[in-house]
């Protein structure tokens, strides 16, 4: 590979305008504008682009995935959809049995109506540069009829000091929920 | 596809080496694309701990900025109740200053216990949020942590 790209894979958040060419006093250079408007890009609308990105990057969702439990077989729960920074997937998987890039999601011993999803603990962007993955922020959505709730827990399941693991359990007024469809979405931040 | 010998601003594109330039129609779907996202992401997204009047931002990711350092403003409301203070304007590294207004908004608690949220808008600036027991409709405080989503 030819190039290294500047900074950090985008889930790390540390760019800013800079990483992608940004500067406070960007210029056209030797003072000319534009001479086509199909064909030139302008300082002026360079750095909005680089400005707009960053501020994207800061609060884009690290993974969003969908994912069907099995509690009552006591197998693992069925992922149905993810859609990550590092990739989609719309063809289901076996939660136990990942494709590699894409996060575990298990029920544990013992647990019905609740679902272990683990990410890597790191990632490689499109140019090969690896970036920690933290979950800092999760939210999670129970889908269908069941009147419940979907709660998440994030955790360092391997004392790395980093967050790579999103618990979620399913529970209405009475106690936990089994079979159930849930979205999850999370965030993640700095390291 | 440039002026004179380097890529200077403004960039001409076009060319046939991708490894040296930027042909027309990859700028246009990056432009398209970037309007896209930027149309549907959050504004801000927040977690915070509460325990009576004791409230902890434990992350914050904004289009403005990044980390607890410059998160919105949390406050008590109550048991179970948390309110939520943006500032009326930010600025982006170019110092251009602009306002937003909270149109969408969506609250998980987190935790082992069953809880629900609800988020109410009180302005255009403030969310007000509210987690309760799922066994009993209590109002309680989100001891493990509550994650909000903001859309403008």
């Amino acid at each position: 590979m030819a190039i290294t790209p500047n900074g950090d894979p985008a889930w790390l958040r540390t760019a800013d305008h800079t990483t992608y060419g940004g500067n406070l006093n960007k210029q056209n250079y030797q003072s000319q504008g534009t001479v086509n408007a199909r064909t030139d890009i302008d300082s002026a609308e360079f750095v909005r682009m680089v400005e707009d990105l960053a501020a994207a990057v800061r609060t884009a969702p690290f993974c969003t995935l969908t994912y069907t439990a099995d509690d009552t077989g006591t197998n693992d729960p069925t992922v149905t959809f993810v859609n990550m920074m590092t990739g989609v997937r719309v063809l289901s998987y076996a939660g136990g049995s990942p494709p590699a890039g894409f996060p575990a999601v298990t029920r544990p011993v013992a647990g019905d109506g609740i679902a272990n999803i683990d990410f890597d603990a790191t990632s490689d962007d499109d140019y090969g540069v690896t970036g920690t993955i933290h979950i800092v922020h999760a939210m999670a959505q129970l889908n269908g009829t069941a009147f419940g709730s979907a709660n998440p827990t994030i955790s360092d399941f391997d004392a790395n000091t980093f967050n790579e693991r999103v618990q979620v359990r399913v529970a209405d007024d009475t106690g936990v929920l089994t079979d159930q469809n849930v979205t999850v979405t999370v965030w993640t931040g700095p390291v | 596809m440039h002026f004179g010998a380097f890529g200077q601003l403004p960039i001409r594109l076009g060319g046939q080496d991708p490894t040296i330039g930027w042909t027309a129609r990859a700028h246009a779907r990056a432009a398209a694309d970037l309007a896209a996202v930027v149309r549907s992401l959050p504004i801000a997204v927040i977690t915070w701990t509460k325990s009576g009047a004791t409230l902890t931002a434990t992350g914050y990711n904004a289009m403005h900025g990044i980390g607890v350092q410059v998160a919105a403003t949390l406050s008590d409301g109550g048991t179970g109740i948390t309110i939520i203070d943006w500032s009326t304007q930010y600025l982006d590294a170019y110092e251009i200053a602009d306002g937003f207004s909270i149109r969408g908004h969506k609250a998980t608690a987190h935790g082992a216990t069953g809880l629900t949220t609800a988020t109410e808008l009180v302005t255009a600036v403030r969310v007000r949020v509210r987690t309760r027991l799922m066994s009993t409709g209590a109002l309680t405080d989100p001891t493990a942590g509550v994650t909000l989503a903001i859309w403008s």
